[in-house]
């Protein structure tokens, strides 16, 4: 296990050449990225169609309840829809920075050129995951949008009062938080895995892109499906499902992914 | 001097197939030795556990006093290893392919530059620094993936066929390069398919067959010692026959050979001689006595294609 012995170096992370690399410091390791990013404005249309759709509807269930969320519905609905739509473009693109990533190098024979350098295993697939995903432009209007989103649902929550336990304020926020950045790091994250046993450039995208669709639409339903089904059982604490239980699931399946990319990865740690 | 790789025992196993076995080498400080046998030998598989990039299946193997199970790290620092099937990032431009894996050898930005300068003008690409590596013939990528395995000054490079697939003018340029690196005191351990071109610039030869050393030794040694006997030309004016009679009345001659079998020209034949130098001379001192026209007279050196059809039986893994 030399990648283990020798360590991770995640505070040098930044300055890690590989890591730079994917950012584009080295020449540019993603053309395809670069040829997809110009077709941005179609991928944001749907995003758009989809957080008008999607985004609100996720607070419906608030403002049956209370009053108090129609104007917390109100607030959220703009910057929601721009947060979807960042989302969804942040999860399409990444895959695009990362499918290729692996089983590139392993086919073009520099993975062992790089396995050679006194970089870990683990720092390399690291360093090429993060470095890729950070060359994504949206970072910053994503984590403000996703801020913005959070708080005003805590403060929703608050005035809500009775209807929930304070408890629960923390997950939801927190959730609310962490999920489209969650959502944008498990595509990337996929992306990766598969093009550890997918080698084909196109393939890789394409599985990827199923998996995405196939996983969201099932988070998507069972959400939905759980809020339905126990709303009688639970009451109000019922409409909680579709904050937390997404945000559950890429975190889990973020866990998974990790631990069949380690197994992948294993003849040459 | 003291021993740069030392294999004991080696074995590598996939599966059922054997393709490395008992595999016992000790390369010097210094040596340019070559490595040579058929395909699927175990030439690569050797290569690779030399370069920690493969477990072994028994046996030991160290680099510089490493052992490339136990100390990997260690082992990486001392090697630069060119595999035969490499990429470059066509993306970078040539300074930048450098740069990037000296900056992995984690070497200060700040020496990075004048040491780029200084491998690009050992490998002759200065004048294409700011070029991008996709527009650089087969050749110059080689030359560059040489440069990038001196990039954090190794004291032993492993070269997996260096020149394969290269134009014949390229494969001299590969070679001037190991001749100025084996000047610079660097330890060369290379296989190679072209045998005249590791006869030319390899202090020592390894021949592997099937995956077991059957001859390694110096280059000179390795001929004299696998010689059984000596083959003389000779070229002659009119008939051959009065020459080939008087050649197999002699007792050491043990074979005479007639121009047509060898594709020799017709004033020519060759026999096997079975006798050292004087013996041979007083051979020839005979053969005019009696009046033969001889023009020629001469050991065939036999090159390293003799000797290496001489030692391997073409048994392949």
């Amino acid at each position: 296990m030399n990648g283990l012995r020798a360590g991770f170096h995640w505070r040098q992370l930044a300055t890690n050449p590989i890591y730079l690399r994917e950012k584009g410091v080295w020449g540019n390791p993603h053309p395809f990225y670069d040829r997809l990013a110009l077709l941005v404005p179609l991928i944001l249309l749907p995003g758009l169609l989809l957080g008008l759709c999607g985004a609100p509807a996720g607070l419906l269930p608030l403002t049956v309840i209370s009053e108090l969320f129609i104007g917390v519905y109100c607030l959220l609905c703009l910057p929601a829809v721009l947060l979807q739509a960042l989302t969804w473009l942040g999860v399409f693109m990444a895959p695009a920075l990362t499918a290729t990533s692996l089983g590139r190098e392993i086919d073009q024979g520099n993975w062992d050129i790089l396995r050679l350098t006194p970089q870990p295993v683990r720092l390399i697939v690291a360093a090429k995951l993060l470095g890729a995903l950070a060359r994504l432009r949206l970072w910053p209007l994503l984590w403000l949008l996703s801020l913005l989103q959070a708080l005003a649902l805590g403060a929703g929550f608050l005035l809500a009062g009775s209807l929930y336990n304070w408890f629960w304020v923390i997950p939801v926020t927190l959730s609310s938080l962490l999920r489209p950045s969650l959502e944008i790091f498990w595509a990337g994250l996929l992306g990766m895995t598969v093009s550890l046993w997918v080698r084909s450039a196109i393939m890789a995208l394409a599985t990827t892109y199923g998996l995405i669709i196939l996983f969201r639409t099932a988070v998507w339903l069972m959400s939905w499906l759980l809020l339905s089904l126990t709303v009688e059982l639970l009451g109000d604490y019922g409409a909680l499902w579709p904050f937390l239980l997404p945000t559950a699931a890429y975190l889990l399946a973020s866990a998974l992914l990790i631990a069949v990319l380690a197994y992948g990865l294993r003849p040459w740690l | 001097m003291a021993n740069i790789i030392e294999i004991e025992g080696l074995t590598k196993k996939y599966g059922a197939l054997t393709a490395l076995q008992e595999l016992d080498l000790l390369v010097p400080e210094g040596a340019v030795v070559g490595f040579i046998g058929p395909n699927g030998a175990g030439k690569t598989t050797t290569m690779r556990i030399l370069t920690t990039l493969l477990k072994p299946t028994s046996g030991t193997a160290r680099v510089a006093g490493y052992s490339v199970t136990e100390s990997p790290h260690e082992v990486r620092r001392v090697i630069g290893y060119m595999p035969d099937f490499f990429g470059v990032y066509e993306d970078m431009k040539v300074w930048e392919y450098l740069d990037f894996f000296a900056a992995c050898y984690q070497i200060p930005s700040a020496t990075r530059q004048t040491m780029v300068d200084d491998l690009l003008a050992l490998v002759d690409l200065g004048h294409k620094k700011d070029e991008f590596v996709e527009s650089l013939s087969r050749g110059m990528k080689q030359r560059l993936c040489l440069a990038r395995t001196l990039a954090h000054d190794p004291q032993l490079l492993i070269l997996d066929e260096p020149a394969s697939g290269l134009d014949p003018r390229a494969r001299i340029e590969i070679r001037e390069l190991l001749r100025e690196l084996k000047n610079m005191g660097k330890t060369i351990f290379f296989s190679s398919h072209i045998l005249s071109e590791v006869a030319d610039i390899c202090s020592s030869i390894a021949i592997l067959e099937a995956g077991k050393l059957i001859a390694y030794g110096d280059m000179a040694d390795m001929k004299r010692r696998l010689r059984t006997h000596r083959l003389i030309q000779v070229k002659f004016i009119g008939e051959a026959a009065p020459l080939q009679a008087a050649l197999l009345a002699e007792p050491q001659v043990q074979a005479v050979n007639q121009a047509a079998e060898l594709s020799l020209p017709p004033d020519m034949l060759r026999f096997d001689f079975a006798g050292d130098d004087e013996e041979l001379s007083r051979l020839l001192g005979r053969l005019i006595q009696q009046g033969l026209p001889i023009v020629t007279f001469s050991e065939e050196t036999g090159n390293l294609e003799d000797l290496f059809l001489q030692v391997t039986q073409g048994i392949v893994n």
